[in-house]
């Protein structure tokens, strides 16, 4: 397939952004500067900065010199970048391909794309009519290579738009800095008389490159399209993602849903020509003011089932804001998973219990309301100490094969601070005769203990516990302990930790 | 029904409207799963269809912290035989309160549990509610304090629908009205009584009111759990006639 490139320009971008951000110098002559060995350098001037004659790389000084009244701002380095990536950020909702030509520009890879906006015309029209009103001034270009609409965005006298396979002819009236080629190049071109790429084009390629070296060569070749020019995406394109567009505009939660729901269609099929299911998805929803609206979800097992997926979209929705209306959403799976059906038990453990296949999807809901962490399982762990002695693991992680300790009693309830308890026992390490709660006095009829456990002193400073089981004359059981040595000449603490079923 | 003069043609017609009322009454048991006896005839005997019914739920009322934990023993006896052959459950709860080595004990796996913590009650009804429409799940128990009718009816619904069984473990309700659920229990800790008066505590004992029934009688036991199953105690011990007028 032919591809298509547009090369967006901003002629003026630091300047007009400044003005957006201080829009009473809008109307004034100004320029960015910044200190450059012991001197004020212009690095930037706006409109009117240039009309009175000051341009970039003049210091200040002489600026002033021509315009008196010129205003100067701070130039602040990086700004153009984070400018240029929110801007190919918006530019993302007609091609995931996009990204950064600086210091000014932006190109889109729209190769087969272009249709879906409207054809090429009525697209670059858009974009170049929605940068303006966002305070840019705004040239763009779309021709076969990302160099060669860079070239006409900049240079371009005629139609901004190259139909394929004219790109040739469509440069060789520009001059040769339209092909992005250093200064010094540029210089000496000029004085050996080349005045465009059409006199370029006449000189013997062999000669050319001897003459000025590959850099000429390369990108020449690049905007003809002889070399791919490396280019990076402001975002890595998904593998999976499905897309649609509305020129008006979509509002009310029904129509979204139902656009979600046809994107999810769209993703799973994709998703299952390849064996592979959701494990992490991105709607993304441009707005017609500019602004982007992004919800995400993610699931614990892949998923390619729609209605699933879609349901855990629609918990979310909610807190999706329209706005003036949507005009594009994206559906994508940044991250994926080959499907492993639960049914062939590959990768399983034979012993696991969550084979079911509706189970990942129950997780998935829950997960989505309530977070990841509330979810989970327990397995045993090699520890004494009862806090210890069972782990969390993956709701539908297969469990490790070790079995729970069953020849020392435990309760079914183990508070998770153990509570202070007023106990009588008579005797050292005798069990405890009687003991009060919240004021309640609790005679004991039967026991067992102590169970001595000792602290796991290389994991915590603590005092070891003598556990014993009781049974009050109702029939209540209890875990409690005493903590550290019986001491005589001190009362001994007593805990609440668990009661027995 | 003592002046019939065909006791065979009208016992096959009470048998078949009898069943059609237990469909009616959400008995459908669509999965298949088969029924649950405790294996105590004085027991079952008092339960619809002489079994624990399975995909309908089930609620357990307790007061406090010792009945709660009586609840959650007798509650795991039952999970054990119900987990006998395969599946999983999910328990949905506010904290982390029980304790899987001590669960443990009642036979059955805590490995087959899945935790689903929810501090907020409307949470852990939804919760509970999802889990109960989930087919791939054999129980799901919810620690719910307060359920109104319209609650427990989902949550019956969803059950029915499904073939998973709810067991709703209700600590402190604030009310205890009208519910959907099939049957209601309440689970008091009893003393234990060691074998051959062996010092120590014996088998976990408890007096076990079945308070209401959708097609049983209510009743009340003293039962055990030892060997790995439910027992009545030799000692004193028999069914004891409940509150008969609650029948319906």
């Amino acid at each position: 397939m032919q591809r298509r490139y547009i090369s967006i320009w901003f002629r003026h971008l630091l300047t007009d952004w400044t003005a957006k951000q201080k829009p009473d110098m809008k109307d004034r002559a100004f320029v960015l500067c910044a200190q450059e060995r012991g001197a004020t350098i212009i690095m930037a001037a706006n409109a009117l900065a240039e009309q009175a004659g000051a341009s970039r790389g003049m210091t200040l000084a002489d600026a002033r010199a021509i315009a008196p009244d010129l205003l100067s701002v701070d130039f602040e380095p990086g700004r153009a970048q984070k400018i240029l990536s929110a801007m190919a950020d918006w530019c993302q909702r007609f091609s995931p391909l996009c990204g950064l030509q600086l210091p000014d520009g932006i190109w889109i890879d729209m190769t087969g794309g272009a249709h879906l906006f409207g054809g090429e015309r009525k697209l670059l029209r858009d974009i170049v009519l929605s940068f303006q009103s966002f305070g840019y001034e705004t040239r763009a270009a779309l021709a076969d290579t990302p160099g060669g609409a860079w070239a006409i965005a900049r240079f371009g006298r005629k139609q901004p738009i190259i139909p394929p396979g004219e790109l040739r002819a469509a440069l060789a009236e520009l001059p040769p800095p339209a092909l992005r080629i250093s200064q010094e190049t540029a210089v000496s071109l000029r004085s050996l008389g080349i005045r465009t790429v059409a006199d370029l084009y006449r000189i013997p390629r062999a000669s050319l490159s001897r003459r000025f070296g590959a850099e000429i060569m390369l990108r020449m070749g690049q905007a003809l399209g002889d070399f791919e020019e490396p280019l990076t995406s402001q975002m890595p394109a998904p593998e999976y993602a499905a897309r649609l567009h509305f020129a008006e505009g979509l509002s009310t939660p029904e129509a979204i849903a139902k656009v979600l729901q046809r994107l999810m269609d769209d993703l799973c099929a994709q998703m299952n020509v390849k064996g592979c299911g959701l494990r992490e998805g991105i709607l993304q929803a441009f707005r017609l003011d500019g602004r982007a609206e992004r919800l995400q979800i993610g699931t614990g097992s892949p998923s390619r089932n729609p209605k699933h997926l879609f349901k855990l979209f629609e918990e979310k929705l909610g807190f999706l804001d329209p706005g003036p209306g949507i005009e594009t959403f994206i559906l994508s799976a940044p991250k994926t998973e080959q499907f492993v059906s639960a049914q062939n038990g590959m990768g399983m453990d034979a012993d696991n219990y969550f084979h079911d296949d509706n189970l990942p999807e129950l997780i998935d809901r829950l997960a989505g309301r309530l977070g990841a962490k509330s979810i989970y399982g327990v397995a045993p762990r090699d520890s004494h100490w009862p806090e210890r002695a069972l782990k969390p693991v993956g709701p539908l992680e297969a469990r490790p094969a070790e079995n729970w300790p069953l020849d020392k009693e435990r309760p079914v309830m183990l508070l998770a601070r153990p509570e202070p308890i007023d106990v009588m026992a008579p005797v050292p390490d005798d069990p405890p005769l009687l003991f009060r709660r919240k004021g309640v006095l609790h005679r004991i009829r039967r026991s067992e203990g102590p169970e001595r456990i000792e602290a796991e002193w290389w994991l915590r400073a603590g005092e070891l516990r003598d556990y014993y089981r009781l049974e009050d004359e109702t029939g209540n059981r209890y875990w409690v302990f005493r903590a550290g040595h019986y001491k005589p000449e001190q009362k001994s603490e007593w805990f609440l930790h668990g009661f027995f079923g | 029904m003592h002046n019939t003069p065909r006791p065979k043609l009208a016992a096959a017609a009470m048998t078949a409207l009898r069943q059609e009322i237990r469909r009616i009454e959400g008995f459908k048991n669509p999965s298949g799963r088969g029924a649950l006896r405790f294996g105590i005839p004085e027991i079952d005997n008092a339960l619809p269809e002489k079994s624990f019914p399975l995909g309908v739920t089930h609620e357990f009322i307790s007061q406090h912290a010792e009945e709660t934990a009586a609840t959650a023993g007798f509650l795991s006896g039952i999970l054990s035989l119900l987990l006998r052959e395969s599946g999983s459950i999910a328990w949905i709860g506010s904290r982390k309160t029980f304790y899987a080595p001590g669960l443990a004990a009642y036979g059955f796996d805590p490995k087959r549990i899945i935790f689903i913590e929810a501090d907020r009650s409307q949470d852990a009804l939804w919760a509970l509610e999802e889990a109960l429409r989930c087919k791939g799940l054999a129980a799901a128990v919810g620690e719910i304090g307060d359920a109104d009718l319209t609650a427990t009816r989902r949550l019956q619904l969803a059950a029915e629908g499904s073939g998973t069984t709810g067991l709703l473990l209700r600590t402190k309700p604030r009310k205890t009205g009208n519910s959907a659920c099939v049957t209601r229990w309440h689970i008091s800790p009893q003393s234990s009584f060691p074998e051959r008066e062996l010092p120590g505590l014996g088998a976990p004992r408890w007096h076990a009111e079945l308070l209401k029934t959708r097609g049983g009688r209510p009743a009340a036991w003293d039962i055990e759990w030892k060997n790995g199953q439910f027992r009545l105690p030799n000692s004193p011990a028999k069914a004891l006639p409940f509150r008969q007028a609650l029948t319906g």
